[in-house]
């Protein structure tokens, strides 16, 4: 539905000052009906990206298709056709403030000589689905920032677009109104078929409705997948980094501090198993434990869903005698574990915790 | 005061009236366009044409940094041109015009301005023409701003129209100098400056009701 094939763009190519190269050949490829999350630190060239795609910024090299039409091609009156099949919400609303939530969302419409009537029914009609129906007509500043935002899903939607973009939408908005904003882009993105495509620096917007992320940085998308397999087993620093802000962090930074990278005579080794689906359902600890004579100190863990399927992340110290800490390492590869040894203690960790 | 000193006065405030209704009519109908255009053909803006900018700007600043007697002076042979005349209050609202809209341009130039570019953003999104921009979203946004904007210039133009008696315009200003200042008559100066106070008042107070009407952006109670 939407795809960037070696999209660059380049800032400042022409003044004196230094060019910006805020997409550097990027490739996204979003199915039909599909919410894809793009995340990345500010500055990464989120923004650029998406406004990309509808081509409020035009790539410097690379191709754009919107439902198979090359948008980089278009200009003047075809590509304002185009650009009403691609609804945009915004992080600040952008709503136009002497208008009504009613007249805002009508404005598309207007812009396209939609007979009155047609508008009033129209316009009441996606009040309804946002919920906003008793608002229609209070002006912005009356309104709460979700309601705006609801206000500018509406709007993004009058022209029955079949691709919705989402600039940071949820940004500025408390953590509760966030997510029932995410719940009803889900739900229209289910009733409509709408292909979404999102941009946010938080992860937490990413695992509630995206199926699809792509992390960038740089300009570059630099790890892409299914949101489960990224958020479980992040393999960049950035997006380690950025699965860790989700989460309040990994192991105690306490912990950190006292690992060693080579092992110590009679102490333990720190691991960081990430267990999915039903595994997370078996008793994999206390049959370690019984197999290996090792002692499994669970240091840190979490347990959580992303699409319905349950993953686990623990972080647990073993100690024990050599061979047995091997074979419990071996032991939890065979059972297609995610086994990432962090570091070597001490045997004192355990005197001291 | 005399039944004729007091029929001078309304005849002045009259005439005062009609070079400030006419002038700040007519510079308004030529600023307003002009500033939008200013406004839209900047730097990075919707239609940004840095030629006509820059050459439209050089001319706004050229005529705004003219002392307005002077310029008043400078001009009489267009003026001479456009209204048949260089003497009498018909020939005073030219240089009326001619001072008043650079000023109006600026003035409304700015308000545009001053309307989130997100606005323009989302609207070019939505597949809206540079035009529909202009007339949907920018003047609706920028209303409140350009209408105390035109507060600024209605007072402006009271006080130059004062200058305009130099050319026999008449009107209040002309009145308070040859009767007030060269006649000795305190009474007629004092008369002209209190009904010139209770003018600026209403044009101002005027502007800001009007304006904070149209003013969609603080919840009124």
């Amino acid at each position: 539905m939407i795809e960037l094939r070696s999209v660059s763009k380049v800032f400042g190519a022409r003044s004196g000052s230094l060019p910006v190269r805020a997409l550097d050949g990027v490739d996204v490829s979003v199915s039909p009906g599909e919410i894809f999350g793009v995340i990345g630190p500010s500055g990464a060239g989120k923004s650029t990206l998406i406004r990309v795609v509808n081509l409020l910024e035009r790539p410097t090299t690379g191709r754009v298709l919107v439902g198979g039409t090359d948008i980089t091609e278009l200009t003047g009156a075809a590509l304002r056709a185009a650009r009403r099949g691609i609804g945009m919400i915004f992080q600040h609303f952008n709503l136009v403030s002497s208008r009504t939530a009613f007249g805002n969302v009508a404005l598309p419409l207007e812009l396209i000589g939609t007979p009155a009537e047609a508008i009033r029914r129209k316009v009441g009609d996606l009040l309804d689905l946002v919920g906003l129906s008793d608002k229609r007509d209070r002006y912005p500043v009356e309104l709460s920032g979700g309601q705006k935002q609801r206000v500018g899903v509406a709007r993004a939607l009058a022209t029955d677009p079949r691709v919705l973009l989402c600039d940071e939408a949820t940004s500025a908005l408390d953590p509760e109104t966030t997510r029932a904003i995410l719940r009803l882009l889900s739900d229209i993105n289910q009733r409509l078929g709408l292909t979404i495509l999102l941009i946010t620096h938080e992860m937490s917007v990413v695992t509630e409705i995206c199926r699809q992320v792509a992390v960038m940085e740089a300009g570059r998308i630099i790890e892409r997948g299914p949101v489960l397999d990224v958020f479980v087993r992040p393999k960049t620093t950035t997006a380690r980094a950025l699965v860790k802000a989700a989460t309040g962090g990994d192991p105690p930074d306490g912990l950190m501090r006292r690992l060693v990278p080579q092992p110590v005579p009679g102490g333990g080794v720190v691991v960081r198993m990430v267990f999915r689906g039903t595994l997370a359902d078996q008793p994999v600890i206390s049959q370690l434990s019984r197999r290996f004579a090792t002692d499994i100190n669970l240091l840190h863990g979490r347990l959580d869903a992303i699409d319905d399927a349950s993953y686990g992340v623990l972080v647990a110290e073993i100690t024990g005698p050599p061979s047995g800490i091997q074979a419990t390492i071996a032991f939890l590869h065979s059972n297609r574990l995610d086994v990432e040894i962090l570091g070597y203690v001490a045997p004192s960790l355990r005197a001291a915790g | 005061m005399s039944p004729q000193v007091f029929a001078l006065l309304v005849d002045s405030t009259l005439e005062t009236l009609v070079m400030v209704g006419i002038s700040g009519t007519v510079a308004t109908l030529l600023g307003l366009p002009l500033g939008l255009v200013l406004a839209v053909t900047g730097r990075g803006e919707l239609l940004q044409c840095l030629a006509f900018n820059r050459v439209a700007g050089l001319v706004i600043n050229a005529t705004r940094s003219t002392p307005f007697i002077i310029l008043v002076v400078a001009i009489i042979p267009f003026t001479r041109l456009v209204a048949g005349t260089s003497i009498g209050t018909r020939a005073a609202i030219v240089p009326l015009i001619v001072a008043a809209t650079p000023f109006i341009a600026r003035v409304v130039e700015a308000a545009v301005r001053e309307v989130d570019r997100g606005l323009t953003e989302a609207a070019l999104a939505m597949g809206a023409t540079p035009l529909q921009i202009i007339v949907k979203v920018l003047l609706p946004e920028a209303l409140s701003a350009i209408i105390l904007g035109l507060t600024l210039a209605a007072v402006s133009l009271i006080g130059y129209s004062a200058m305009v008696g130099a050319v026999g315009g008449g009107g209040l200003g002309d009145l308070g100098i040859r009767y007030g200042y060269q006649r000795f008559l305190p009474d007629v100066m004092a008369a002209v400056v209190v009904v010139l106070i209770v003018l600026v008042q209403l044009v101002q107070s005027g502007g800001e009701w009007i304006a904070a009407r149209v003013n969609k952006r603080v919840i009124r109670s």
